[in-house]
């Protein structure tokens, strides 16, 4: 009897494990944040598993962030004597989200003035599942926020991207867009085949537009992926008759694997001349190539400004990385809301692309001061 | 003369054997086919990729010997990496209390596994899918999705050289070596090739079946916290994309080494060759500049070929 009871217990705590990590078997509730504390009209969520807001906001980054935002687009005064009220959904597992988040933040500490008297909560879902993201937007529409940003996992949220403008809840993509067309207002985010581009061109460059180079991509799977990993052979195979793409590999976003590749593409091609790594775990490649002594010979071009990366382009082993504004990309779609909420008028529609710099040994100092 | 012949035999006709014949002619192919293939500097780097599979793969051996399977082992590498960087860099503790809490967390994950498996009679599948994705998920709640750079002696286990020999396939060579003596030089280990042959016989003769199995996905989880160490070592750094895909890897790596997936047959050592041909494969795709997209294609022929000359060989056993 007593073991029965302890397997039922047993098979519960797994039971609810399997839920609690599961791919969106719960829909999302967003629960609501300090801002909103005074609207007793709010709901406590009940089935946050998938889904937390973060509350730090207000207190963090108002103080630096409040008196001198840097939008992209300018928030406009709200004159409506409305207070709104968007929802922002995010994720968190890399680094790059994190960035993206500050931007959210800078957002969500600035409109929460009283000019503006918007208020913002960040719903940041655990992974790139477009089920629960289908869901959690479902969510944000009954709970009647007035616009919603969020990003364009994929596909599986059209439906629900849908359903929102038509209830008349403006719609703001940003990072990826999804595939099939939705009726979102804008999307906000790198082209990312013309940061392919960019990419090839920063490599061209720095060898002298001869040589061998590697490619090193996450996912063959992942449409984001593919589309640099195509801007960067496109432009190559157009552009720069002597440059030999000597091979392609797939590192799943690992770093462990990109430092094994790179070993071998090194191995393999004694005379190469650079790497570009499409997605994650580029600090991988540079271990490697610091390991082997080469980095006078081998180039490593990469895309994004994580801490990792960005402290071997300070070591000068990476050699140029493409940024994507990932700070703009959480705070601009929401002041475009914003000011579709508050002006009755959409901004931008269709694509909104940000800004492309390219961080080089000779300019990370200037932007990234330690 | 005749017993020599029978001996011979009993040699040639193990999986194992052919297996080592097709890694023989993998690495002359190879050697051929490519002038760096065969430099000390490539060899080392094919073997430390090999490690990451090589050590788990004595652990998943066994668990597949018994007729279970363990498909939480990469999720265990991850967390276990970001816990070994977050206690050195968070936790300021030392390397020789990092290493203690890592390895005995590995031991709490494979006794959990073990205990559902056995005192619950889960499937072993369903199980350590389930503790994966758990895993997985501490691993994100500990990480934020944040990499976790560390500075540590413990580091050398994975960047580590002696001579030019990295440690990581020194300790991988030990695994291989302990693993095989005690599967088939223990009564422990030869008990659970029964086990994996028949569990109801062999309960009834007197062996601890429970026991056996949780120890076997016990040694599993450990032998995966030591890799998720080497793993974070190699890069000081460490991130919950760590240890992905692992399981199907070492899977693979297992049953091309000629462990009969329904249990009872094959060697801890056959792993680590069939680690070798996928390490191997995956090498001379780079080197030889052919497109990765066949990559994926040829490891999965290997695989089907290595089951079916098990099967093969088992239906000509039994005529």
């Amino acid at each position: 009897m007593k073991k029965r009871l302890l397997n039922v217990i047993l098979a519960a705590v797994l039971a609810f494990g399997l839920v609690g990590c599961g791919s969106g078997s719960s829909p999302a509730a967003a629960e609501p944040s300090k801002d909103t504390a005074e609207e007793s009209t709010e709901e406590p969520s009940e089935e946050a598993a998938d889904v937390s807001t973060q509350e730090e906001a207000a207190d963090t980054d108002a103080g630096e962030t409040a008196d001198a935002p840097k939008f992209n687009y300018e928030p406009k005064k709200n004159d409506t004597g409305n207070e709104f009220r968007i929802a922002a959904l995010t994720v968190q597992n890399n680094p790059f989200w994190v960035d993206v988040t500050k931007g959210i933040e800078a957002a969500q500490a600035f409109l929460a003035g009283g000019d503006y008297n918007t208020t913002v909560d960040l719903i940041t879902v655990d992974d790139f599942d477009g089920q629960v993201f289908a869901e959690t937007i479902d969510t944000c529409i009954v709970k009647g926020y007035d616009a919603i940003t969020t990003v364009g996992v994929s596909d599986a949220i059209v439906p629900a991207i849908n359903k929102a403008t038509q209830a008349g809840i403006p719609v703001y993509v940003f990072n990826s867009d999804t595939e099939k067309e939705s009726d979102r207002v804008a999307f906000v985010g790198q082209d990312l085949y013309a940061a392919g581009g960019v990419a090839a061109d920063t490599a061209a460059a720095l060898i002298g537009e001869k040589g061998k180079v590697g490619i090193i991509t996450g996912l063959y799977s992942v449409n984001a992926h593919e589309l640099r990993r195509h801007g960067i052979e496109d432009t190559i195979n157009e552009k720069y008759p002597d440059i030999e793409i000597v091979g392609t590999t797939e590192n799943h976003d690992s770093a462990d694997e990109a430092y094994t590749q790179t070993k071998d593409f090194i191995t393999g091609n004694p005379d190469l001349s650079a790497i570009l790594v499409t997605a994650g775990g580029p600090h991988g490649a540079a271990k490697a190539i610091e390991e082997l002594g080469v980095q006078d010979q081998v180039k490593l071009v990469c895309f994004d400004t994580t801490t990792e990366i960005v402290s071997y382009v300070k070591k000068g082993i990476i050699n140029g990385t493409v940024s994507q504004d990932p700070f703009g990309q959480g705070a601009d779609p929401i002041i475009l809301a914003y000011n579709q909420l508050v002006t009755g008028e959409t901004e931008v529609t269709g694509n909104a692309f940000t800004k492309m710099d390219v961080i080089t040994p000779d300019n990370v100092n200037e932007l990234f001061p330690e | 003369m005749k017993d020599r012949v029978g001996k011979l035999k009993a040699v040639t006709g193990r999986t194992e054997f052919s297996v080592f014949l097709g890694l023989l002619l993998l690495t002359v192919a190879m050697s051929i086919a490519s002038p760096f293939f065969l430099k000390t500097s490539n060899i080392f780097n094919v073997l430390s990729q090999i490690s990451r599979y090589g050590i788990i793969s004595v652990g998943m051996a066994l668990v597949i010997i018994t007729g279970g399977i363990d498909l939480s082992v990469g999720y265990v590498v991850g967390l276990c990496a970001c816990v070994a960087a977050w206690l050195t860099s968070q936790a300021h503790l030392p390397w020789p209390a990092v290493l203690l809490l890592v390895l005995l967390l590995g031991t709490v994950i494979g006794t959990v596994n073990g205990l559902l498996v056995t005192k619950m009679k889960l499937v072993p599948f369903i199980v350590t899918l389930a503790t994966g994705k758990i895993l997985s998920g501490c691993t994100l709640l500990l990480t934020k999705g944040m990499p976790i750079s560390f500075e540590s002696s413990l580091a050398w286990l994975g960047s580590g050289y002696i001579g030019p020999i990295p440690v990581c396939v020194i300790i991988m060579f030990l695994v291989i070596i302990g693993g095989s003596v005690f599967a088939q030089c223990t009564l422990t280990g030869r008990n659970i090739y029964a086990v994996g042959n028949n569990e109801r016989t062999a309960e009834l003769s007197g062996i601890k079946v429970k026991k056996l199995k949780c120890s076997v996905y016990i040694i599993t989880s450990l032998l995966s916290a030591l890799c998720g160490i080497i793993v974070a070592g190699n890069l000081y750094s460490s991130d919950a994309s760590l240890g992905i895909g692992y399981e199907t890897d070492i899977i693979a790596a297992v049953v091309i080494g000629g462990v009969s997936m329904s249990g009872g047959e094959g060697t801890v050592w056959g792993s680590l060759i069939g680690a070798a041909i996928m390490g191997i494969l995956k090498n001379a795709f780079v080197l030889l500049n052919i497109s990765s997209y066949w990559q994926s294609v040829v490891i999965g022929i290997v695989i089907i070929v290595a089951v079916a000359l098990d099967v093969l060989r088992v239906n000509k056993k039994e005529k």
